[in-house]
């Protein structure tokens, strides 16, 4: 029985146990699998157990990947509801951690939705997001908005 | 090699105050991929690196080529007074699941030039007494002409000045007009009927314009040459040129080939990559349209080729060909409300509805239940004419458009 339960550590200690299925979703773990089949505990130093838990609970659901519409349908609105339950914070640590974990649905999830987050953010909100410093001058900024002004406040009211 | 090369879009982690968590360049780019255009204009003022990983022609192209953008970034554009955009994905988000659609106002090539337009309508004056033309503004801005819509690029020119083409990314607003045809490769022919073609060959990514004068006489502009090339003739000699429509690689439209004393319509294909025609034959149309004027154009339903009748009378069928380039495969389809202008513009993402403009309305068409709703535009009235096109937001610049293979 235990050979097809895995027991993934995180950085700060915590374990979790789950079906070598789900676990062989994270790729990182494939590839340690395939190395050396008697591995029963693996030791992810990058996440903290908050985040594991939320990449184990998508892995879970998403462990067998049905070809049915219907199937489908409802993962996509699993995924959506899934998503909504984070801050962009959380989101920016769950893309990090599917990133290390090579999980390649997670990533493309998540990707999405961090695109989604940010559509309306200013320059100086990305900046914030990203950790990006400003290396413009402020002559220079000014040219660089100018040349995009057609980016800036698109204004919806039609003029017949 | 290839990381060290693109260079990071400049982070500090350790100096940020928030403590979000850093993000590694290769995943910043694959949020980058999935957002809108507009927002990544916007994100060029960021810093020096986001401005040039957002102002690289192959970013660009990777952007327009990923499903999120191509299948999600969809726009409709409406010649009404003014080019008008609209969001597509806006169609199902208000209560029953549709809601009034929204317009915005769109800058275009010659919209403002004052001295160019008093210039035309003089010469439009001349040439006729109708009232209609020079009476009443509003009818200027109107007179643009789409001849395909393509990866980004909408191919356009003023309708009364054809030998100026205009490639315009109704996104960024950026247009270039395309050169004249230089006089060495010219033909002596004095035919002043053409038409274009526009489309993209994604063979050597380029863009391309097709002018098609007489049976040899057709020319090929290339975006990336940026020149013209004398092309391959038609398989036949005259040509009544109507709407192209692009598909599967190729530009299509109904033309009238004369061989011997039939006159039988066929659709032509000009392939983008071999720049060769071929030909393809219609089903029957006599036998449903037999109007003085019977005249059809070819469009798009559901990814298929489709025909649709515009002879001034009532129709209400649609024939679309199920399989591409299977002549037995053309099957007709019914629709519910018969019309005298239509066309298909483009499916919904799930495939389900078909948005068509259909006698000045906008019109959400399902084929499996034939059932269909009217969408409004706020603020905006139709006339009986309107046709429109669809692009997808992309930051494709066509003036500085290099792409290697």
């Amino acid at each position: 029985m235990s050979s097809n339960k895995i027991v993934l550590t995180s950085s700060d200690g915590e374990s979790f146990e789950v079906e070598e299925v789900v676990a062989r979703k994270l790729q990182i773990v494939g590839h340690m699998l395939e190395d050396d089949c008697v591995i029963n505990e693996i030791p992810l130093q990058n996440v903290t157990g908050d985040i594991l838990s939320m990449v184990i609970e998508y892995c879970k659901t998403h462990v067998d990947e049905e070809e049915s519409e219907e199937a489908q349908t409802k993962l996509k609105t699993w995924d959506e509801e899934f998503m909504k339950k984070f801050d962009i914070k959380t989101l920016l640590q769950i893309i990090l951690a599917a990133n290390y974990l090579n999980v390649k649905g997670l990533l493309d999830l998540v990707s999405q939705t961090i695109a989604d987050t940010i559509k309306d953010y200013t320059p100086e909100q990305i900046r914030e997001v990203f950790g990006v410093e400003n290396d413009y001058t402020e002559e220079e900024e000014a040219e660089v908005r100018k040349e995009n002004a057609w980016a800036f406040d698109e204004a919806d009211t039609p003029k017949p | 090699m290839e990381a060290t090369k693109r260079g990071r879009v400049g982070t500090h982690h350790e100096a940020s105050p928030t403590k979000l968590p850093y993000l590694p360049q290769e995943v910043i780019t694959e949020i980058l991929l999935r957002s809108h255009a507009r927002s990544l204009g916007r994100f060029r003022c960021v810093s020096k690196p986001f401005h040039s990983l957002l102002s690289d022609p192959k970013f660009a192209k990777k952007h327009l080529d990923h499903n999120a953008v191509r299948l999600g970034h969809r726009r409709l554009i409406l010649p009404f007074n003014n080019l008008f955009a609209v969001d597509l994905d806006s169609i199902r988000d208000g209560c029953e699941g549709i809601k009034d659609l929204t317009a915005v106002e769109l800058d275009y090539p010659l919209k403002e030039d004052v001295d160019f337009l008093s210039e035309l309508y003089k010469k439009a004056e001349l040439k006729s007494n109708s009232d209609g033309i020079h009476s009443s503004g509003k009818y200027k801005k109107r007179w643009v002409r789409f001849f395909g819509s393509s990866n980004g690029l909408l191919c356009m020119a003023n309708i009364l000045l054809l030998n100026d083409v205009f490639l315009y990314n109704p996104t960024t607003g950026e247009s270039k007009k395309l050169p004249d045809l230089p006089e060495s490769l010219r033909s002596k022919s004095t035919k002043t009927l053409f038409s274009y073609g526009f489309g993209f060959d994604s063979l050597n990514n380029d863009f391309k314009v097709v002018k098609f004068i007489d049976g040899n006489d057709n020319y090929v502009y290339s975006l990336k040459t940026d020149s013209w090339r004398r092309i391959c003739n038609m398989p036949y000699k005259d040509v009544c040129f109507f709407t192209s429509v692009e598909l599967n690689g190729a530009i299509h439209w109904i033309s009238i080939p004369r061989r011997g004393e039939t006159s039988q319509k066929v659709v032509t294909a000009f392939d983008l990559t071999t720049e060769k025609f071929r030909v393809m034959s219609l089903p029957d149309l006599a036998e449903e349209c037999e109007h003085i004027y019977p005249k059809s154009k070819v469009g798009i339903l559901k990814g298929r080729l489709c025909v649709v009748y515009f002879c001034m009378k009532i129709h209400d069928v649609i024939w679309v060909m199920n399989e591409y380039g299977l002549e037995s495969s053309w099957s007709k389809i019914r629709i519910s409300r018969s019309y005298k202008h239509m066309k298909p513009l483009c499916s919904t993402e799930n495939n389900e509805e078909v948005l068509l403009v259909l006698d000045g309305h906008l019109v959400l068409y399902n084929f499996e239940r034939n059932t269909r709703k009217n969408l409004k535009i706020r603020g905006v009235e139709f006339d009986k004419s309107l046709l429109g096109n669809t692009y997808v937001e992309s930051l494709i610049s066509p003036n500085s458009y290099v792409i290697e293979r």
